[in-house]
């Protein structure tokens, strides 16, 4: 099977409602998605921190160093209040947009 | 609070670089360890798993600079950093800037001193309110009678005469019968009167104007008051406004000078007001210092009553009133000069000009000098350009090494033009910066050029926002010319191509600059040619006979008349000036002639002859009073009939001697001695014909001319003009002194000689000549520059071939003569396209021409031999250095 490619635009969408259950650090954040997607959607490094800092910049996250499960200085990153608005009006568009395309698929 | 943070975030962008990044080197490094980890769980070995999470995770620059990227208000800081790498990048390279900033900087300077120049003389306006509603009133007419006087020269109206100047009648009539289309006011002006403010005697200029010409206007005084109505009666008491200029010269900006009294010409004169600043009177480049009343009775003009209705003396201007179009006005006015003119002017008719820069013909003589001026800049500006554009391109081939470089290392194309673009920006604003400096001083070397003297033109030159708008302009083309090419050039190369040392691939940009030295040395040849043409003229005029001999000649002017002198006093006063003159030791003779030889104005009178109907045509002659010593001082030989004699005086026969133009245009095929000619209701006889002699304006041809013996036509005013055995200027001081002691109260004006006054007769060809010079010497440095550039870079690329061919025998003539050929070709691929842009461009500069063809092949020929010596001369130095190549050194390179 070929590896699915994630959807532009939606990586942040994934990346807010899975921030959405926690603070976490960038790894978590992609070991997450690719849990969470049974492994299916594989989250490459090279788009997530980019959108982790343009979301930090937006002000949707907030980062914040802390110490992870094994000790270590990770990064975390948490919703904030902007984030959250922001995380809605992406899920409805997103629900939007997914019965959309599933009716044209089913119709055609 | 969101835009607080929001700010912070950009400012910490800005400032935190480095936190930011180490930020991202821990964020990143600790997820490889995560993910190294957690290969190892699933069985990876150590070095396996390092090597998966690593090629996994991808480029961690390239991931911190996308995410760098990707952080508005990034741009600043990358914009900042490109600056900082450029300013260092040209530091190391101090030639090349000095050449690149030098070049930009003389560009750009001349283009904006003279901008000044034309900004001030052909595109200000009187600094009025709504100087689009004033005008210039003039008449025209198929004949004219009267005197009338050229003031800042005349409208030109084919086929007829015409004139800018009115009686004092004609003024008041025309103020009042279209006082409802404008309101009319004159002006009149007077030179070198005697003033004496705090005692101390200085020359003054001013105008002498009607009592609504500041309301007309539309000027209000700084301080005080201006003149009025009331200041226009004969026996209202005398009052004077004066200039900012003269306040400050003269007061200090004293508020306390209100009030002072200043004497003019011996009548006291009590100072009422400041004119503003920035108003230097209705004449750009001739800004009078006391602003008196028409009636000032100290004030004859040119020694003759100014109330005279022959007299046609005065200026007059206009605003038209809203509403009023300038045909209304003009309506108005021919109706007037029909019924008030037409003693004087046959079918006379009204001829209104735009006001908004007053007289503009004023302005027109310096116009197409300056039109030419600004393209001959352009020119300079343009090779300047290219110039830099040829730098950049050779540096940017020269950098390909570098670029690629960095482009391997995941430096975006459009980053890589910027940081270029950043270069170039930096060299054009520093060379915006110096050409501003330069410009700041060489618009006084320009208005001095112009001007002739010292003082320069009176024209306000303050370097204003639109002066350096176009400066900014022009830097800002100059960085898009001559960066945004060799930018994008230099870019495209393929990494790859670029890294291979010592890689052949530098062919295109050669080419692009070989068009570039081409185009410069097109566009010397056109200047070199000009400056060329320019100079013969000017040769040419210095070396006209203007038929007496210039040199052992002094003159300065005598204002007896502005004293108060009367007629019968006046004669005498200067028959004294005369006779004391000839005591001074080295003083051949001493004559007068009421205008200065070679001077800048000129009196026009119309006559007829009298047993001679005229047939509609134009008779007028330039006419001049002179002494009976006249024609003996100067040397202009009588050629039939007899010179004047001291018993051609008040009484006697009135005569007048012609010169050998007016006898042949008006008297052809009869002998003209005994014949009477009518000037007014005189009648005057001619009893001699002198020799042609140029002695208004050499470059003009000969007028009719018409002398009137001193003693029988008055003038209040003559200028003394002195013979010398020794050198002129070495008694011109001792002269003036003794002349000043007859009477200390009459004006005189400054000592010259003849040559000096027929260099100011010249000023324009000189200035043109000296300007055309500078800058094609400063074009032919700019290309040879380029040239020179072209051809090290070119010897530079190809040292490892030179090496090779010497290693195994070539001699250095086999290298030199490759190289040398390709400089000729070159420069004679720009001779040959520039040769017929030079012949269409000097076509355009004929009428400033004289004596010299605009195809003068002399000329031609030698601009090219010229261009072709420092073309050698500039290819030489690099053809040098590839004979010096040593083989092993130019190998071991490889």
């Amino acid at each position: 099977m070929a590896k699915p490619e994630l959807l532009s635009g939606t990586l942040d969408l994934l990346v807010l409602q899975v921030l959405n259950g926690g603070p976490l650090h960038g790894f978590a954040i992609a070991e997450r998605i690719h849990a969470l997607s049974r492994d299916v959607l594989i989250v490459e490094e090279g788009s997530l921190y980019p959108s982790l800092y343009r979301m930090e910049e937006k002000g949707w996250i907030a980062p914040e160093w802390g110490q992870s499960d094994k000790g270590r200085r990770a990064k975390f990153y948490t919703l904030t209040k902007d984030g959250r608005k922001q995380l809605v009006s992406e899920r409805e568009i997103w629900d939007r947009v997914a019965v959309a395309i599933a009716d044209v698929l089913r119709n055609a | 609070m969101r835009l607080l943070k929001r700010v912070r975030s950009k400012i910490a962008g800005l400032f935190g670089g480095g936190r930011f990044n180490s930020d991202m080197d821990a964020e990143m490094q600790m997820h490889l360890e995560l993910r190294i980890e957690k290969n190892v769980a699933a069985g990876m070995s150590p070095e396996e798993a390092r090597f998966s999470a690593l090629r996994t995770f991808g480029g961690v620059d390239q991931i911190k600079e996308k995410a760098r990227d990707r952080r508005s208000g990034v741009w600043i800081g990358q914009l900042a950093q490109d600056f900082r790498f450029g300013s260092r990048i040209l530091r190391k390279n101090p030639l090349f800037t000095t050449i690149a900033v030098l070049s930009l900087a003389l560009g750009i300077g001349a283009a904006t001193s003279v901008f000044s120049l034309v900004d001030a003389i052909l595109l200000g306006s009187l600094p009025v309110p709504n100087p689009q509603d004033l005008r210039v009133l003039c008449w025209s007419g198929s004949d004219a009678k009267m005197m009338y006087i050229t003031l800042t020269g005349d409208p030109v109206v084919p086929g007829r005469r015409a004139g800018g100047s009115f009686s004092k009648d004609v003024f008041l009539s025309l103020r009042k019968q279209c006082a409802s289309q404008a309101y009319i006011f004159g002006y009149s002006p007077f030179f070198g009167g005697i003033a004496r403010a705090r005692g101390l005697p200085v020359s003054a200029d001013g105008l002498m104007v009607s009592g609504n010409f500041f309301s007309g206007l539309g000027v209000h005084p700084l301080i005080g008051s201006l003149l009025g109505p009331e200041d226009e009666g004969v026996g209202s008491a005398p009052r004077v406004v004066i200039s900012y200029r003269w306040w400050e010269r003269q007061f200090a900006l004293d508020p306390g000078a209100i009030g002072q009294q200043v004497t003019i010409n011996g009548d006291s004169f009590t100072i009422v007001g400041v004119t503003p600043r920035e108003f230097t009177g209705v004449c750009p480049g001739n800004s009078p210092d006391l602003y008196v009343s028409l009636s000032a009775k100290s004030l004859p003009f040119q020694g003759l009553p100014k109330d005279m209705p022959a007299l046609w003396w005065m200026a007059v201007m206009g605003r038209l009133k809203p509403g009023v179009s300038t045909a209304q006005l003009q309506a108005v006015m021919d109706v007037t000069l029909k019924t008030q003119a037409d003693k004087f002017i046959t079918k006379p008719s009204a001829y209104i000009a735009d006001g908004r820069d007053g007289p503009a013909w004023n302005r027109s003589a310096y116009r197409s000098q300056l039109q030419l001026l600004m393209a001959v800049v352009g020119v300079v500006l343009l090779v300047a350009c290219f110039n830099i554009g040829g730098l950049l391109l050779a540096r940017g081939s020269a950098r390909q090494h570098e670029l690629s470089m960095r482009k391997a290392l995941g430096a975006g194309r459009w980053r890589i033009v910027r940081q270029l673009l950043a270069e170039s920006a930096l060299i054009s604003l520093l060379g915006g910066g110096v050409g501003v400096l330069i410009a700041l001083w060489g618009r006084f070397v320009v208005s001095r050029l112009l001007a002739g003297s010292p003082d320069g033109l009176h024209y306000d030159t303050t370097l204003d926002l639109k002066v350096l708008g176009f400066a900014l302009a022009v830097t800002l083309l100059t960085v898009l010319l001559a960066g945004l090419f060799p930018a994008l050039k230099a870019t495209r190369v393929n990494p790859h191509d670029g890294l291979r040392i010592g890689a052949g691939g530098g062919t295109s940009p050669l080419r692009a600059g070989q068009f570039l030295v081409a185009s410069q040395i097109a566009l010397s040849l056109v200047l070199v040619t000009g400056a060329g043409l320019y100079f013969r003229t000017l040769i040419n005029l210095v070396s006209i006979d203007p038929g007496f001999a210039m040199d052992h000649l002094l003159s300065f002017e005598l204002n007896p008349g502005g004293s108060g002198y009367q007629t019968p006093r006046t004669v005498a006063y200067f028959d004294e000036v005369q006779r004391v003159l000839l005591t001074v030791p080295g003083v051949k003779s001493a004559a007068l002639v009421s205008n200065p030889l070679l001077g800048s104005w000129l009196q026009t009178e119309g006559f007829t002859i009298p047993d001679r109907p005229s047939n509609g045509e134009n008779l007028g002659s330039t006419v001049l009073t002179v002494s009976e010593t006249f024609f003996g001082t100067i040397g202009i030989p009588i050629v039939a009939g007899r010179d004047f004699r001291v018993s051609d005086a008040d009484g006697a026969l009135k005569v007048i001697i012609i010169n050998e133009t007016f006898a042949r245009t008006f008297l052809p095929s009869v002998i003209p001695i005994g014949r009477t000619i009518k000037f007014g209701d005189t009648v005057w006889q001619i009893v001699g014909v002198c020799r042609d002699s140029k002695c208004f304006d050499i470059k003009k041809g000969i007028d009719p001319t018409t002398y009137f013996p001193l003693r029988q036509h008055p003038t209040g005013r003559a200028s003394i003009v002195i013979r010398t055995l020794v050198p002129p200027s070495s008694i011109s001081k001792e002269v003036l002194s003794v002349a000043t002691a007859v009477d200390p109260n009459v004006p005189v004006g400054d000592i010259s000689t003849e040559e000096q006054m027929r260099d100011r007769n010249i000023t324009p060809e000189r200035m043109l000549a000296s300007c055309c010079s500078l800058l094609a010497v400063f074009v032919m440095l700019l290309s040879s520059i380029g040239l020179f550039g072209l051809m090290a870079y070119d010897v530079a690329r190809r040292t490892g071939e030179f090496g090779v061919r010497m290693a195994l025998g070539a001699t250095p003539l086999h290298i030199i003569r490759p190289i040398l050929k390709g400089a000729i070709m070159l420069a004679g691929i720009g001779l040959a396209a520039g040769l017929p842009l030079t012949l269409a461009l000097t076509r355009v500069i004929r009428s400033n021409l004289y004596g010299v063809t605009p195809f003068d092949p002399e000329t031609i020929g030698t601009a090219v031999a010229l261009l072709l010596a420092v073309v050698l001369v500039a290819a030489w130095i690099p053809v040098r250095r590839a004979t010096k190549v040593d083989p092993m050194v130019a190998l071991r390179c490889e």
